[in-house]
């Protein structure tokens, strides 16, 4: 007999010695057995250690434990819902007991830090925390534009997405953006306006950036109230006297168009303050340091069809990553930012224009727009709570 | 020898009738059933019926009280598990669903506390102030002989080995693994067969057998001076 053979014999003499085998097996065991008295003597010390456990003393349960026991069957049976202990009782206890309030606590945890996020969003440097922290109280999605901002013929239509930015409260050695110049065109003639001659430096509106005057003459303090005609600003197109009326139709088609554009343009689908023009006997009186309060108007039905009205108020983390990224790559960030635009992945568009006309119009109005718009609205709020109604323009 | 023969129990061992015999008989209608029946007992104190389920306790209360005596290694402590296995099971009699007999089902209860007790226990050991186990001397088996059980009154001598034997034999069962301790528990204290043991352990027959030879053996290597001497 191999060892195998031997060892699959032996693991049955507890099951031989127990009465667990089938008739083969027992015959098999009996037969080495039979013939391996080591195996004999295993078998003996097996069951002698079998009959020892057989005769160890056994215990019996006091008259007390029966006792504890009725009484807590009474006592439970009486009072309901009381634990095996007599104690209440406690809840279920669950296999993943745990994981579930470890998947509760990172989910509240997860839901916590999203909020907390995005109360913090006006924290960003966005243009809503521009307005936030202006000195004076700006309402809703006011905008500030100074009247220096406009005191130029080709300035006639405020950059507000420059005009907010606070970095920009620059001198006059700075260059005038051209961009400002190409863009902010618009097709009120401007012999008809006056203006008022911005600052030499503008200071203590860190909030609004000033566009400086484009030439020495521009800056100076003494030519408040003169008309727009008188100012030096070239546009190129009317340098020499003779040619001064084609220039005026050149410059008035070519202002058609700009503005042409811009109501078609999607990215200037945003409100626009309609253009108006100045009477003649009314000249724009506005202190040079005094703000115009420029309330972002509801945008038009065109406008939310163009993409506006389809953003969603909360910006979502994907849009708000996109801003973050935008606003860094900027130099001048828009207005739109925190007001609930749409993401931007390049440079974002520019949809608040206005226009001189209106800013002199709503300048007795700003007061009383100021003192309806709450100060303690958020800065970032959308851009469909306007704090005044949108002015309608007229058909040109 | 035992050659051409069928194994007979031990002589002198009087085998206690086997749970087996008390466990749920699906074909015998509940009407049928006898008064004492354990899982018809178990059925009315299901219902809420409190005096069946005191005299299941009534039936089982000693053998689950020696079968948790026997794997944690203390009495007092085997009162409680005790207790507490019934109380656990009266708890659970909603969830009962009656596939092993309640005899079974209880035993796993009771084997489960005491396994858990006993390695409770084993991280923060206790040392006894008397030099055996409390109610050691009061029992009228200890004085019986291991593997000599006769029908005379044992000599004074013979009680004394007998007593040491004993002795031995329980510091050898202490030291096995609380799942052979209850292994050795259940089939040669209170006479489970193999698939009552399984169900109880809830582990395949084959384990039981295997098992259970490894601490018999593990058995017989530490009691093989004393078994050496007979």
């Amino acid at each position: 007999m191999n060892a195998r053979a031997r060892e699959e014999l032996e693991a049955q003499l507890s099951a031989y010695l127990d009465g667990e085998l089938t008739a083969e097996q027992c015959a098999r065991v009996e037969n080495w057995l039979a013939q391996d008295p080591a195996a004999e003597a295993l078998l003996a010390d097996l069951r002698a250690v079998r009959m020892g456990l057989q005769a160890l003393p056994r215990a019996q349960a006091s008259s007390d434990l029966i006792e504890n026991m009725r009484a807590r069957l009474e006592r439970r049976a009486l009072l309901g819902d009381q634990g095996p202990a007599g104690e209440p009782a406690r809840a279920p206890s669950l296999p993943g007991r745990r994981w579930v309030a470890a998947a509760a606590v990172i989910a509240l945890t997860v839901v916590a830090g999203y909020v907390t996020w995005s109360f913090r969003e006006p924290e960003l440097p966005l243009a809503g925390e521009r307005l936030a922290s202006a000195p004076e109280p700006v309402g809703g999605t006011a905008f500030r534009v100074l009247p220096s901002e406009i005191a130029g013929p080709d300035r006639d239509t405020a950059d507000v997405d420059q005009a907010i930015s606070p970095s920009q409260t620059h001198t006059p050695a700075q260059p005038l953006p051209q961009r400002a110049v190409e863009r902010g065109r618009r097709g009120t003639p401007l012999d008809d306006m006056k203006l008022i001659e911005p600052p030499p430096t503008v200071t203590g509106y860190p909030h609004a950036a000033v566009e400086p005057p484009a030439t020495p003459a521009e800056a100076s303090p003494s030519v408040a109230g003169r008309p727009m005609a008188a100012a030096p600003v070239s546009d190129g197109l009317a340098d020499r006297p003779e040619e001064e009326g084609t220039a005026t139709r050149a410059r008035a088609d070519r202002d058609e168009s700009l503005v042409t554009a811009m109501r078609t343009a999607p990215e200037f689908a945003g409100p626009t303050v309609p253009c108006e023009q100045v009477p003649e006997g009314q000249p724009a009186t506005l202190d040079r340091d005094e703000p115009v309060d420029v309330t972002a108007p509801e945008p038009p039905a065109a406008a939310k069809q163009a993409g506006l009205a389809a953003v969603p108020e909360r910006p979502t983390l994907p849009v708000l990553a996109n801003r973050a990224v935008s606003t860094f790559g900027r130099s001048s960030p828009s207005p739109e930012y925190g007001m609930g635009a749409a993401s931007a992945p390049g440079p974002l568009p520019l949809v608040r224009r206005y226009q001189v006309a209106d800013l002199f119009k709503d300048a007795a109005a700003a007061p009383a727009a100021a003192a309806t718009s709450p100060a303690t609205q958020p800065a970032n709020a959308p851009a469909s709570q306007p704090t005044t109604q949108p002015v309608s323009r007229p058909a040109s | 020898m035992m050659n051409g023969r069928k194994i007979q129990p031990p002589v002198g061992t009087r085998r206690r009738p086997r749970a087996s015999n008390m466990m749920k008989d699906t074909t015998i209608p509940a009407a049928a059933r006898r008064a004492d029946d354990p899982d018809l007992l178990a059925e009315q104190a299901r219902d809420g019926d409190m005096g069946a389920f005191s005299r299941l306790a009534t039936l089982y209360l000693d053998r689950i009280v020696n079968t948790c005596w026997r794997i944690c290694g203390h009495r007092e402590d085997a009162q409680d598990l005790a207790q507490e296995a019934f109380l656990h099971a009266l708890q659970g009699l909603a969830t009962f669903q009656g596939r092993s007999g309640f005899y079974t089902w209880l035993f796993r209860i009771a084997v489960n506390l005491s396994i858990a007790h006993r390695r409770k226990q084993a991280r923060r050991p206790r040392l006894a102030l008397q030099g055996q186990e409390p109610g050691w001397d009061q029992d009228h088996q200890a004085a019986k002989l291991v593997g000599r059980p006769s029908g005379r009154t044992p000599l004074p001598v013979e009680a004394l080995q007998a007593k040491e034997a004993q002795r031995i034999l329980l510091a050898a069962l202490e030291q096995l693994d609380p799942e052979q301790r209850a292994m050795v528990v259940l089939r040669d204290i209170e006479d489970l067969d193999y698939q009552q043991i399984a169900e109880v352990l809830e582990v395949p027959i084959g384990t039981v057998k295997s098992r259970l030879h490894r601490a018999r053996l593990e058995l017989r290597a530490r009691l093989k001076p004393t078994l050496g001497e007979e």
